[in-house]
């Protein structure tokens, strides 16, 4: 077994432990069970005379080592999520409780944490909890909540807040599982209106009160940036532009993200790893004019976390640029080997630090699976296809939108019940442009902040280019055959992944690499 | 050829020390390629710079074509509130009123063309949220020349960031008073009938009471906008003998009973009415009473919760009205 192989198999433990933990809840008796197990492996592997001194026998105590801390190592992953779960469950023993027909009242001091919506008349934000003062006792807290304020008071990140309400359990409606929407952000309660005192005084240690620092800078440099863009380009092309650039989807109109779902092109207005290559990829293919491939590479990357750090740098898009990084550098570098250990890396190490997205974040799943889409079937498809003329590029871009395809449909249909027939013809007419579209909409607002003249100038283009792809999804999506629904249970979809994944190995295996 | 050695991603392979049998029996191959990628470079860039021409041609054509010199009034669909946006045979632009939320934006980015970011005025009927909420987005996303407002206090938190983002903007703000006149351009006046005394800074909670009425006059065409006036004020302005006959009436406070007397619809003889009102409101609106005594009228009834967004356009002799 090659070391780099033994590293991919213990970070897939972990993965398993966390799926394992996020099904079944464990008492304490079965995690010293599954640790007792695993030194058993250890302990008999340990021995040299087990299995003779033969190279066969050897290699078999190797097996057993490995085996050994693999279950330990998934123990390690269902221990992670039950302790992060705990963690994240304070205030939500408060969630709907009642006394004579009223919700107990609960005090709590924290931080804003998060973008600020306003809609309405109301803002919405996440606030992270420190401190909860119930019963006449003070606990002390580090878990997330959403608020609901009936104000536009302009909070911002980092505000500190006491905030009076009773907590609240999201609820699901019948089209949309808002809890399991909420709990991949690590939210389980809600104050809906809550009373707000702007004072508060909580302590944080200093990494958390640098972070605060910094994330409050950039996130007032995103709404200074919003507020350019609305004010330089039309609407709803400028609401579509804020969601490829920034991920924020609030300000589509309904019908609209509608029309995108119906085509299949959802994935354009969140950032996803396969976004950030898209955007790595025509960075990349314009920097390679003047510079050499491995520097290119290297300014490709600085511009994906310049484009993090101004979109805010929330968790998915942390996520999805460590995800374009990755692609990017396997691309550059062409050594699969070191992609496939990297893409597990990150995957181990996202899902270490929120067990939750693993199961509750479709977003996660969808970007993780394009990842592998990008890395191993885009090359299949490309041998396949090696004959076609590239056409400036659209076979390079038909392919990978295929390869991506191909590796999320099942996942959708597992969640949505529908199925897109347009997707595949809709997403090459529009994918080549999004870049385009990213590039001027972010020169116009980054013009719009100097000048706004000068952003409605630039503006313009941009508007036009998102006019162009929007006319193509509302129309593409009004054919009444554009999107067929069916069901597969879920069985027969993690079957079909199983098949698929291997069918990807054994070509691998056969064909090289 | 240095350059075009770079441009080869295998170049840095071997660094500067290329040996010179490779540079020649690859030279061919190299530049070819080199040419190769800069005439698709051309070619997208022609490519994204033709599909920008296509969509601003196709576009202004169509903004164009709606430059009549027509006057057009659009009843906005926002749901439960009152959005009417107006514009003059010259250009001019105003909006009377913002909605309950955002939707108003969406809304007049079906009536206003894409390179249009400012409207001249906007002109607050009075404070409730559901006439002012909208508003705070509109100064968000367009430049707002004129803010026209009674000028009234009026305790809310959704008044409160209305004022605020008011003075965030650098708009000049008109209070109202009856008599005062904006001209719209040739022929075309915007005339403030009530409140019949300045309100300016008394504090109110009864905003009905004070709610800014105007009519909109264009040649022969008259459309009267009542806000949310109540028969209280309706009273007023039929005992004062002020005129307020008009051929098209938005009604009185999304259609409820305590609006649209019979006096008053006596002085105002509409052919048409317009009612703003959301699916399903709470509220219950219009009131069954109001729609059949408009119909005994013989007034046309559009509303927005069934028609969608309602269309006038007129040349100042006669008018039309249609669904959008």
């Amino acid at each position: 077994m090659h070391k780099s192989q033994v590293l991919s198999y213990f970070l897939i433990a972990f993965l398993v432990g966390t799926l394992i933990g996020s099904f079944w809840h464990f008492g304490e008796q079965y995690f010293w069970i599954f640790i007792g197990l695993g030194t058993l492996f250890f302990g008999v592997s340990a021995y040299h005379r087990t299995f003779g001194q033969t190279v066969a026998g050897i290699k078999r105590r190797k097996v057993g080592f490995v085996i050994g801390f693999c279950i330990i190592l998934a123990t390690g992953g269902i221990y992670r999520f039950q302790q992060f779960d705990a963690d994240h469950s304070r205030v939500t023993q408060f969630n709907d409780r009642e006394a004579g027909g009223k919700g107990i009242s609960v005090r709590v001091v924290g931080y804003v944490a998060g973008d600020v919506r306003e809609r309405g008349l109301q803002s919405q934000f996440p606030f992270e909890v420190k401190e909860i003062i119930a019963l006449k006792r003070t606990f002390s807290a580090g878990e997330r909540v959403l608020v609901t304020a009936d104000n536009r008071a302009g909070y911002r990140y980092g505000d500190i807040l006491t905030i009076e309400g009773a907590p609240q359990a999201p609820k699901n409606s019948e089209s949309f599982d808002y809890a399991t929407y909420l709990k991949k952000q690590g939210i389980r309660s809600i104050f809906s209106s809550p009373d707000i005192l702007a004072e508060g005084s909580i302590s944080l240690g200093l990494w958390e009160r640098s972070s605060v620092v910094v994330y409050r800078a950039l996130q007032g440099l995103k709404s200074r940036f919003e507020s350019a863009l609305i004010g330089t380009i039309a609407e709803p092309e400028a609401a579509y532009i804020q969601g490829v650039l920034l991920g924020s989807r609030s300000a589509i109109p309904e019908r609209l993200q509608d029309a995108f779902a119906t085509t299949g092109t959802s994935h354009i207005l969140a950032i996803s790893g396969y976004n950030i290559t898209i955007v790595a990829e025509a960075v990349l293919g314009v920097l390679l004019f003047w510079f050499r491939r491995r520097r290119a590479i290297w300014i490709a990357t600085a511009a994906i976390i310049l484009f993090t750090l101004l979109t805010g740098a929330s968790a998915s898009v942390v996520r999805a640029a460590v995800m374009g990084l990755l692609v990017l550098f396997a691309s550059g570098y062409g050594r699969l080997y070191d992609a496939k250990n990297g893409i597990i890396l990150a995957g181990a190490l996202m899902v270490f630090f929120n067990p939750f997205i693993l199961v509750f974040d479709i977003g996660f799943q969808l970007s993780f699976l394009a990842v592998i889409g990008l890395l191993y079937l885009y090359p299949i498809f490309q041998r396949w296809a090696q004959r076609a003329p590239s056409l400036t590029g659209l076979k390079e871009i038909a392919l990978m939108t295929l390869s991506a395809q191909v590796m999320v449909i099942l996942l959708l249909v597992g969640y949505f019940h529908s199925f897109s027939l347009v997707s595949l013809v809709v997403n090459i007419l529009i994918l080549p442009i999004v870049p385009a579209v990213m590039l001027f909409g972010f020169i116009a607002g980054i013009s719009g902040m100097i000048w706004i003249p000068l952003g409605k100038i630039i503006g313009v283009v941009a508007w036009a280019l998102a006019r162009y792809q929007l006319w193509i999804v509302e129309h593409a999506a009004s054919f009444s055959f554009a999107s067929v629904s069916i069901s597969l249970p879920w069985i027969i979809i993690v079957l079909a992944y199983v098949l698929l994944i291997g069918g990807i190995w054994w070509f691998y295996r056969h064909h090289g690499s | 050829m240095a350059r075009i050695c770079l441009n080869h991603h295998n170049a840095d392979l071997y660094g500067k020390a290329f040996p010179h049998h490779y540079v020649r029996r690859n030279a061919s191959h190299i530049s070819s390629m080199s040419v190769r990628m800069d005439t698709n470079r051309d070619k997208i860039i022609a490519g994204i710079i033709a599909l920008v021409l296509i969509v601003l041609a196709f576009s202004s054509s169509q903004a164009a074509g709606q430059k009549d010199g027509l006057l057009k009034i659009y009843f906005l669909n926002v749901g439960q509130g009152d959005a009417i946006f107006i514009e003059a045979p010259n250009g001019n632009q105003v909006l009377v009123d913002g909605g309950p939320d955002s939707a108003v934006i969406a809304e007049l980015a079906r009536v206003m063309p894409f390179y249009d970011r400012s409207i001249d005025a906007v002109v607050v009927s009075h404070p409730h949220s559901d006439h002012i909420a909208g508003l705070i987005d509109v100064l968000k996303h367009y430049d707002v020349g004129y803010v026209i407002q009674a000028g009234e206090q009026y305790d809310s938190l959704e008044f409160r960031s209305w004022q605020e983002a008011v003075a965030q903007e650098h708009t000049i703000e008109i209070d109202t008073v009856a008599g005062k006149q904006i001209n719209l351009g040739p022929e075309m006046t915007f005339t403030i009938i009530h409140p019949l005394k300045s309100v300016l800074g008394t504090a109110t909670d009864k905003p009905h009471d004070d709610n800014v009425v105007a009519m909109l006059q264009y040649k022969h065409v008259k459309v009267l906008l009542a806000g949310d006036m109540e028969a209280a004020v309706e009273r007023i302005l039929v005992n004062n003998n002020i005129d307020i006959d008009a051929d098209v009436l938005k009604v009185g406070h999304h259609g409820s009973k305590t609006s649209t007397a019979l006096p008053f619809l006596d002085a105002v003889t509409p052919q048409a009415a317009i009612i703003q009102v959301g699916v399903k409101n709470r509220y219950k609106h219009p009131a069954e009473l109001i729609l059949s005594r408009l119909e005994n009228f013989g007034a046309t009834l559009y509303r927005t919760d069934t028609d969608g967004m309602i269309r006038l356009i007129s040349d100042g002799t006669s008018y039309y009205l249609n669904k959008q």
